[in-house]
C-alpha cells in the first residue's frame, strides 16, 4: 500500500466477475509484493548470508596482496567492467516490463552470481577439476576439452543455488517462467561482470607485470565486446528451465520444456566455453562456432520469452478488466500492450513519428496502471486515480496527434 | 509442487511448520544449496588432492615454451603443466611448462619482453615481492647461464617463507622466460646437475634444425 486514502464505493462499479478474476490474477501473480530480504524464520536466508560471506572473504583474499601493486590495472577493469554491467541493468530492466521484480530482488541476484557464484563456489571447484582433468586426461586433451567440462556444471549449478535461495526467499515474486528468466539473467549478470573483471585484473600481471594498464583494458574490453551472450543468457534459460521444472501457483509444471531450457543454457555454456577444442584448433572455425552459439542462444531465449509471454499477458488483462469496464482504458488499448501484432498495427495505422511516440506513453501509463493496482490490491487509491488520469491525458495527447 | 510457500515477512510461522524457529518448508531449498556447496568446494578438492600426478617425461620428449622455442626436461619428471612438441601438429599447443621430480618443481613462463635478461629479472623479482609474496627476496650473486645452443640467461638464488629456490630469466626473440626452480635445500643440491640440464636445453627451434 502506498499509504494512500481508499474510495470504499470503488468496487460498486465493478462487477463482481472482473473484480474476483482481477483479485486472483493479483494473488496468483503475486504482482505487487514486495521483497523482504532479512527473513530470519527462513533458512534460505542464512544460508544466502553465510555463503556471500564466505564469497567476500576469498574476494578479499585473492585480491587484497595484489590490488595496490596494479591498482592502475583493478582501477580501469572495475570502471570498464562497472559501467558495462550498469548498461545491461538498464536493458534487463527495460525487458522485465510486465511486474518489474523489486530493486532489492534484483540486486541479492547481482550480489549472488557476483560474490558467492563466483568467489565462494566456482574459484573453488573450478580449480580444483581442472587440476583433475589433465591429471586423468593428459595436458592436450586438457586445453581443448577441460574448460567446457567445467564451467556448464560448476558455474550453472552455483547461479542455480542462488535462484533456489531467492525462490525460496520469494516464491511470491518469483512465480512465472517470465519472473525466473529476469532474475537468472541478473544472477548471470552479477557474475559475468566479476568474472570480466577478474580475467582483467588477472591480465594486469601477464607479460610479466610490465603493462597492467593496457592488458587490462584490452581484455576488459573483449570481455565486455561478448558478456552479452554469456552469463546472463546463460543462467536466463537455467533458471527458467529450473522453474518449469520445480512448479508454482502460477507456473504448472512442465517437465519437459524446462528440461530443454536447462540443457540449452548448459550447451550453449559448454560451446562458448570449448570452441577451440569443437573448432580443432582452427581460429576461423572456432568464430563460427562462437557466432553459432549466439545465434542458437538467442533463438532459444526469444522462444523462451514467447514461451512465458501468454501468462503475463493474461495478468494484465486480468487486473485491468475493471479499468475496461468502467471505460478507464478500452480493450482495443490494453490489446496493444500485451499483443505485437496489435502494437504494429496501432504503429502501421499512425500517421507521424509524434502519434507513434504518443502510443507507446500511452501503452507505458496502462502498464503503469496496472503496476500501481497490483501495488494496492486493487484498491482505488490516490496512486491509482493519478495512473488513470495519467492515461486519460496520454490519450487526449494520442488523439490530437492521430488528428 | 512448489518449493516453499514461507510465512511471510514478520509472521509467525504456522505452528504445524515450525522446527526451532525456522519455517521448515524453507528446510529443502537450503539443505540442497549447502549440499551442492560442499559437493563443489570439500568433495571435488580432496578428489583432486587424492589422485596424483602420473604423466611422466619420456625419453626424448620436448616441451613447447613458445612457437619457436623448447625445452627437453629430465625424462622420468612428472608434467604438471606443458605441451609435448608434435611435429605432425599444424595447431601445436604452447605454454608454461611445470615439471616436478626429486621433490623438486621447474616452473617456467614464457611472455612478450622486449628487454634484456637482466632487466626481466629485475621485473620478476619486484613483482614476486611486491604482489605475490612479501617475504620473497633474492639471495645471492646473479651467475650467467648459457644453453646448449648458445642462448644467455641470468641466474640468482632467492629466498622466502613458502620456498628457498632459484630464479632465472632467459630472453630469446622478444620472448621471455621466467623460470622458478624450487624444493628442499638437501634435493636442490642434489639435483643441481640434472637442474642444468635442463635449463641448458632451452633452445630456439630454427637454431637446433640449423
Amino acid at each position: 500500500m502506498s499509504g494512500n486514502d481508499i474510495d470504499p464505493s470503488a468496487d460498486s462499479t465493478t462487477t463482481t466477475e472482473t473484480r474476483r478474476r482481477q483479485l486472483e490474477a493479483l494473488e496468483t501473480s503475486g504482482w505487487g509484493e514486495r521483497f523482504h530480504f532479512v527473513q530470519p524464520h527462513n533458512l534460505s536466508f542464512w544460508v544466502y548470508v553465510v555463503l556471500t560471506v564466505i564469497g567476500a572473504h576469498q574476494v578479499w583474499a585473492y585480491f587484497a596482496p595484489e590490488a595496490s601493486f596494479y591498482a592502475g590495472g583493478y582501477a580501469v577493469a572495475a570502471v570498464l567492467c562497472a559501467l558495462c554491467g550498469l548498461a545491461w541493468v538498464a536493458w534487463f530492466r527495460h525487458i522485465d516490463r510486465w511486474e518489474r521484480q523489486p530493486a532489492s530482488l534484483v540486486v541479492a541476484a547481482l550480489t549472488w552470481g557476483a560474490v558467492p557464484a563466483t568467489f565462494a563456489f566456482a574459484m573453488t571447484a573450478n580449480t580444483a577439476m581442472l587440476s583433475i582433468y589433465p591429471k586423468l586426461f593428459g595436458q592436450d586433451w586438457s586445453a581443448d576439452w577441460s574448460a567446457g567440462a567445467t564451467a556448464p556444471i560448476t558455474e550453472e549449478a552455483a547461479k542455480l543455488c542462488g535462484f533456489l535461495l531467492l525462490l525460496s526467499l520469494a516464491p511470491r515474486l518469483i512465480r512465472t517462467a517470465n519472473d525466473a528468466l529476469i532474475v537468472g539473467a541478473f544472477i548471470g549478470l552479477g557474475f559475468g561482470v566479476f568474472e570480466d573483471f577478474l580475467y582483467a585484473v588477472n591480465a594486469s600481471a601477464s607479460d610479466f607485470g610490465t603493462d597492467p594498464v593496457g592488458n587490462a583494458v584490452q581484455v576488459s574490453m573483449t570481455r565486455i565486446a561478448f558478456s552479452f551472450v554469456s552469463h546472463p543468457l546463460f543462467s536466463a534459460l537455467v533458471c527458467g528451465g529450473a522453474l518449469y521444472l520445480i512448479g508454482t501457483a502460477a507456473q504448472p509444471r512442465r517437465l519437459g520444456l524446462g528440461s530443454a531450457l536447462v540443457a540449452a543454457g548448459v550447451f550453449l555454456h559448454f560451446t562458448w566455453d570449448d570452441g577451440a577444442g569443437i573448432s580443432g584448433g582452427n581460429g576461423l572455425l572456432a568464430i563460427g562456432v562462437m557466432i553459432a552459439s549466439i545465434v542458437f542462444g538467442l533463438t532459444v531465449l526469444t522462444i523462451a520469452f514467447r514461451r512465458a509471454a501468454p501468462r503475463e499477458h493474461q495478468f494484465v488483462r486480468d487486473v485491468l478488466r475493471p479499468e475496461i469496464d468502467q471505460r478507464i482504458v478500452t480493450e482495443a488499448e490494453v490489446d496493444s500492450v500485451v499483443n505485437k501484432k496489435a502494437r504494429k498495427a496501432r504503429r502501421k495505422a499512425a500517421p507521424n513519428r509524434a502519434a507513434r511516440r504518443a502510443d507507446t506513453h500511452l501503452r507505458t501509463a496502462i502498464l503503469d496502471l496496472a503496476h500501481d493496482i497490483a501495488r494496492d490490491k486493487g484498491a482505488d487509491t490516490n496512486a491509482v486515480r493519478h495512473s488513470r488520469a495519467e492515461v486519460q491525458r496520454l490519450r487526449t495527447r494520442t488523439e490530437l496527434t492521430h488528428s | 509442487m512448489t518449493l516453499t510457500h514461507p510465512a511471510r515477512h514478520r509472521e509467525r510461522v504456522p505452528a504445524e511448520h515450525r522446527v526451532l524457529g525456522l519455517d521448515r518448508r524453507t528446510i529443502p531449498a537450503a539443505l540442497i544449496v549447502v549440499v551442492v556447496f560442499v559437493i563443489l568446494t570439500v568433495v571435488l578438492p580432496r578428489v583432486d588432492t587424492a589422485i596424483d600426478w602420473d604423466d611422466p617425461v619420456r625419453p626424448g620428449d620436448r616441451f613447447a615454451l613458445a612457437d619457436t622455442i623448447e625445452i627437453t626436461p629430465t625424462a622420468g619428471w612428472n608434467v604438471e603443466s606443458g605441451y609435448r612438441v608434435d611435429d605432425r601438429d599444424p595447431n601445436q599447443k604452447v605454454g608454461e611448462v611445470t615439471v616436478v621430480g626429486d621433490g623438486v618443481t621447474v616452473d617456467i613462463s614464457p611472455g612478450p619482453f622486449d628487454g634484456t635478461p637482466a632487466e626481466l629479472l629485475d621485473q620478476t623479482d619486484k613483482v614476486t615481492t611486491l604482489a605475490n609474496d612479501p617475504t620473497f627476496r633474492v639471495d645471492g650473486d646473479r651467475t650467467t647461464i648459457t644453453t646448449a645452443t648458445g642462448q644467455t640467461g641470468i641466474l640468482q638464488p632467492y629466498a622466502s617463507v613458502l620456498s628457498d629456490g632459484l630464479a632465472a630469466a632467459f630472453v630469446i626473440d622478444g620472448t621471455g622466460l621466467k623460470v622458478r626452480v624450487y624444493g628442499p635445500p638437501a634435493q636442490m643440491t642434489a639435483s643441481a646437475d640434472t637442474i642444468d640440464d635442463m635449463l641448458t636445453s632451452i633452445r630456439r627451434i630454427d637454431e637446433d634444425n640449423a
